[in-house]
């Protein structure tokens, strides 16, 4: 049962307390604070603290319980009957023994007063010593003895041994006006809640109190998807609405699959560690295909006129794009039943690059790729689809602009205008895929072909600036999260 | 992608303004990074390393903006070789040489330093670092003939910026350059050695000889290219040949003699490429009118003739980039200005169709919602102590993880074999949030078997609150299981290091563990900072997904 509700209906005499609540609400005692705060900071709650001063003992203040350094220094001169101040190494145990008067000074030797012998013996009590002794108390002390022993525990705090905080402890929790909401106006005794009773009985004779619909009311935690599932879902759907059908396929690749089946040379840059991961374990990933490999071979040798190495292709690394599903998909629905086509295929999921994890640059992150398989496409074509993509987006101002990626030719970048930024945005990159490509896959269709990442949508769409946020996951933010404008 | 910075007033003597470089670099698909009263800092893309050069760079400006296009073939040499080169082996790297004399170069003013930072970031780039191709300038005037490329160990020289003699080896455990580049050559081989009738002019790729030093009042160079393979050797050369035609000065081959053949160096041939009008049609998606095909062409530097229904394209030598027909393609795209293409929609229809095993996830996803657990997104990649440690698991045989070779960031070692140690993360970074706290993650997790990479699609849910217990859990996995359609698992108690003992139950379905959960073990709290009780679950869903 909810807090104001459990006020509102036992309208109790007394103030109720912090453990009336714990009784009759489900709820854990966090809970309930969190709660109070709340509702006391809207204005709907008074809460009265009762303040009850806590001492803590500094590491030093411990170390002190057994010995204050004046009582051990009384102990060393006890012991020789007399020291030379030269001698004396700690000049605060030297300053609080001559201030408690347990030590003359005479031409430089130190010598212990009769109340000094007292201590030093163990004969008299050290009133410090004692009151530290009480202060470690952890049931808290009394404000009254807090006045009592003013100056002594002002000293202890000055030599930092001992520190005196205040614990503020509910006392007593009450409904404001504002937050009765239900409050009578004068004369009326109508009825608030509505219950089974009066619906199935005489509701018609029934006179319901007027609440103030302004009254606070408590706020809820509803549970929520992810904002990025909510958007990676928007672009899934847009895609399905346009007829694509969805294609996945493993994050876990070899090389072949993620470079060289996409005709990006083995010595490119792209392919070292400092950007693509490339596994321990699994090192490496066989070609099953090895007609194709050789195909792909051929398509390297031929137009990098460069040496091409199996091994290279063979080399696990976490994929860099979800481009290597659309190579895949081009493999195999290449040579299907020529009545079939166009085919249209788009996959989004995760892609990985080795970078230094900051608020700007993530390791992980989403791509989404599509493809379009066909006879007759043009480049025009592609252009059409990326414009319609874009526009159920929310995207009209797209610019197109030449590009380059090795496994397409023509090439384009796709930039947003962005009227608020007044900056164009860089989306990413298509193009139609190279004939060599094609052929290697063992066909001779046209795929238009598409590969950009999310990022910059998700911040666009979540206005937010850092996209490492999306992935902290605490639990408050999730909650206050911001909701997707499209 | 390499960044290039131009001074304004350089590339206004070679005719082209600031408002050429705003309305151009875009449209040649570079990206103008800045531009300020001084310079234009532009990033160029790889496939056009002739743009990284100034004058080649101006020249592709001005021709798309119609000045100067070319009309004829241009650049050729016509000079007899002056040199011979005589190559003595096989050295280890960057067996092709090609050499050329360049006479009457007016390097004053910024020509020198734009030259310079040329070869530096062509070599940066298309010659991988070095790694592929290399390159090396000198006062032709300081060399005697003729020249000999070989391998070796022995022999000193002063290399550039210093005054003493050094060995080669000390060249490279020594100078700037050798420290830089040492790590090209093998230090068992010998080293590739380039030098004149005097002595050694340069230890390649890594530096040349002081006395050969190229300064701005240096008149006639030489120029060295050394690679990998023939081919690129040939391209940069020509592809600097232009640049220094362009710069009005004389170009002169080099003979080079290798044991079994001889090339003169370099050739400056155009080559040709035969192109049909309607290829260009059918590949771009619009109609061009007869001659527009040479006008655009022309645009982007090449020469054209018409032959009946083809176009013969010739390429300039200096383009390194062209393979065949579709290159030439995207360049009447670039030409006719992207701008300028009228989108066309595809004939014929399509139905569109989710992947089942995301949209079954979704379901999932929906029930846990109704359920009251929020849902998290967590990285795959993960290292041991979370996904091990902290969740007090030992650790499994090593080859059944996926783990990284190298990763910049250091909490990254490994891709995640299960979710609820991320999720207790999540629950330990909001410790100061509102209880109750439920949290669920679908996505997925890795393992290898044999050589078998093995990626599947899991479910985790922890629920943290003062009363949070088995029953509570149970519940959950019971629900899901019922939503699932599942009648025939059954529950067996389960022993897991994260879960209290006799308060962890495993879900078989046909004799197969699919999940497990509990109430999670104390010490494991502790280990993630966690002061109210967590139950958690985690099931596979593939096995679901019928």
């Amino acid at each position: 049962m909810a807090i104001l509700d459990l006020l509102k209906e036992k309208k109790p005499r007394r103030p109720l307390t912090l453990e009336d609540l714990e009784r009759d609400l489900d709820l854990n005692k966090d809970s309930i604070l969190w709660a109070l705060e709340n509702l006391a900071a809207q204005g709907a709650l008074r809460i009265e603290r009762e303040y009850t001063p806590i001492a803590r003992l500094t590491s030093e203040g411990k170390e002190y319980l057994a010995h204050f350094p004046e009582q051990r220094l009384a102990g060393e001169i006890n012991k020789s009957g007399k020291m030379h101040i030269s001698k004396i190494k700690d000049q605060i145990a030297l300053l609080w023994a001559k201030k408690n008067n347990w030590i003359i000074i005479d031409k430089g030797e130190v010598r212990l007063t009769e109340l000094g012998r007292e201590i030093a013996k163990g004969e008299k009590r050290y009133n410090y010593s004692e009151l530290l002794a009480h202060l470690q108390s952890p049931d808290g002390i009394s404000k009254s003895f807090i006045e009592k022993n003013k100056e002594e525990i002002a000293n202890l705090k000055k030599r930092n041994l001992v520190e005196i905080t205040e614990k503020g402890k509910i006392k007593s929790i009450e409904l404001t006006e504002q937050g009765g909401a239900t409050k009578a106006e004068a004369g009326d005794t109508g009825t608030s809640q509505l219950t089974r009773e009066i619906i199935t009985g005489n509701w018609e004779r029934a006179k319901f109190r007027k609440y103030d619909i302004n009254a606070p009311t408590e706020e809820l935690s509803p549970a929520r998807l992810h904002p990025l599932h909510e958007y990676l879902d928007v672009v899934r759907r847009t895609w399905l609405n346009m007829g694509f059908t969805e294609v996945s396929g493993p994050i876990i690749e070899s090389a072949f699959w993620v470079f060289d089946a996409l005709f990006s040379p083995q010595d490119h840059p792209t392919r070292e560690m400092q950007d693509t991961f490339f596994l321990k374990n699994p090192s490496k990933i066989s070609i099953d295909d090895i007609a194709l490999m050789k195909r792909v071979k051929k398509m390297h040798v031929t137009g990098w006129k460069d040496k091409w190495r199996e091994e290279v292709a063979q080399q696990a690394v976490l994929r860099t794009h979800t481009t290597s599903v659309s190579a895949r998909s081009i493999n195999k629905f290449a040579n299907l039943d020529p009545k079939s086509y166009p085919l249209k295929f788009f996959s989004v999921g995760r892609t990985y690059r080795n970078e230094s994890i900051d608020y700007k640059h993530l390791a992980e992150f989403y791509m989404v790729d599509g493809i379009i398989i066909g006879n007759n496409l043009t480049f025009s074509n592609l252009i059409y689809t990326l414009k319609q993509f874009y526009s159920q987006l929310g995207m009209n101002d797209l610019i197109f602009r030449p590009s380059y990626f090795p496994f397409t030719e023509p090439s384009l970048e796709i930039y947003y205008y962005d009227e608020k930024k007044k900056d164009s945005i860089e989306l990413g990159g298509a193009g139609i895929i190279r004939k060599e490509i094609t052929k290697a896959m063992g066909t001779n269709k046209t795929v238009l072909a598409w590969g950009p990442g999310l990022d910059r949508l998700m911040l666009r769409a979540l206005d937010i600036e850092s996209i490492t946020e999306l992935y902290k996951n605490d639990i408050g933010w999730l909650r206050k999260r911001p909701e997707l404008k499209i | 992608m390499a960044t290039v910075n131009f001074e304004l007033k350089d590339l206004a003597k070679l005719g082209v303004s600031k408002e050429d470089l705003l309305y151009v670099v875009d449209r040649l698909g570079m990206s103008l990074e800045d531009l300020n009263e001084k310079e234009a800092q532009i990033d160029i893309t790889p496939n056009r390393p002739d743009m990284l050069d100034i004058i080649g760079f101006a020249r592709a400006t001005k021709f798309l903006m119609g000045k100067n296009v070319p009309k004829e073939k241009y650049y050729s040499i016509q000079n007899k070789p002056i040199l011979t080169v005589e190559v003595v082996g096989r050295t280890a790297v960057q067996p092709y040489i090609y050499v050329a004399v360049i006479k009457n170069v007016n390097l004053a003013g910024n020509n020198l330093k734009n030259l310079i930072n040329f070869t530096e970031k062509f070599c940066d780039t298309y010659g991988r670092k070095r790694k592929k191709l290399s390159m090396g300038l000198y006062n032709f005037d300081a060399i005697s003939g003729p020249l000999t490329y070989y391998a070796s160990k022995e022999g000193t020289f002063i290399p550039l910026g210093s005054n003493k003699k050094s060995t080669l080896d000390e060249i490279l455990k020594e100078h700037d350059k050798g420290k830089e580049y040492s790590h090209i050559l093998d230090k068992r081989k010998n080293y590739p050695v380039l030098k004149d009738s005097k002595g050694i002019l340069a230890l390649i790729p890594i530096v040349n000889s002081e006395n050969t030093k190229v300064t701005a009042s240096t008149k006639n160079l030489l120029i060295d290219i050394t690679g990998n393979t023939e081919h690129i050797t040939e391209s940069a050369m020509n592809m600097f040949a232009c640049t220094f035609i362009d710069m009005g000065a004389e170009v002169y081959p080099c003979e080079v003699v290798y044991k079994n053949k001889k090339v003169a160096t370099p050739q400056l041939e155009y080559r040709t490429i035969k192109l049909k009008k309607s290829k260009a049609e059918n590949t771009l998606g619009f109609w061009l009118e007869d001659n527009k095909v040479i006008n655009l062409v022309n645009k982007l530097g090449y020469v054209a003739a018409k032959y009946g229904v083809h176009t013969n394209v010739y390429i300039p030598p200096y383009r390194l980039d062209v393979m065949n027909w579709q290159d030439v393609i995207e360049d009447i795209a670039i030409a006719y200005g992207y701008d300028n293409i009228a989108p066309m929609p595809i004939l014929g229809s399509s139905i569109g169709k989710a992947d089942r095993l995301k949209e079954y996830s979704n379901r999932v996803c929906a029930l846990m919602l109704g359920m009251g657990f929020n849902e998290a997104m967590n990285f795959y990649l993960t290292n041991e102590n979370l996904n091990f440690n902290k969740f007090e698991l030992k650790r499994p045989d090593e080859k059944s993880i996926i783990r990284v070779a190298y990763a910049k960031t250091e909490s990254i070692t490994m891709l995640r074999t299960h979710i609820l140690p991320e999720l207790m993360e999540n629950l330990s970074n909001s410790v100061h949030e509102k209880m109750p706290q439920k949290l669920f993650e679908t996505g997925n997790i890795f393992s290898l078997k044999g050589s078998q990479v093995i990626e599947l699609t899991n479910l985790a849910m922890v629920s943290e609150h003062a009363k949070a217990n088995f029953s509570e859990i149970k519940s959950a996995a019971v629900e899901f299981l019922k939503f699932a359609g599942e009648k025939d698992y059954s529950l067996r108690e389960f022993e897991h290091p994260a879960f209290i003992q006799g308060r962890a139950a495993e879900i078989i379905l046909k004799k197969e563990h699919i999940g497990y959960f509990g109430e999670i073990n104390p010490k494991v709290l502790n280990n993630f900072k966690l002061e109210e009780p967590v139950v958690a679950l985690e099931i596979n869903l593939d096995k679901l997904l019928h």
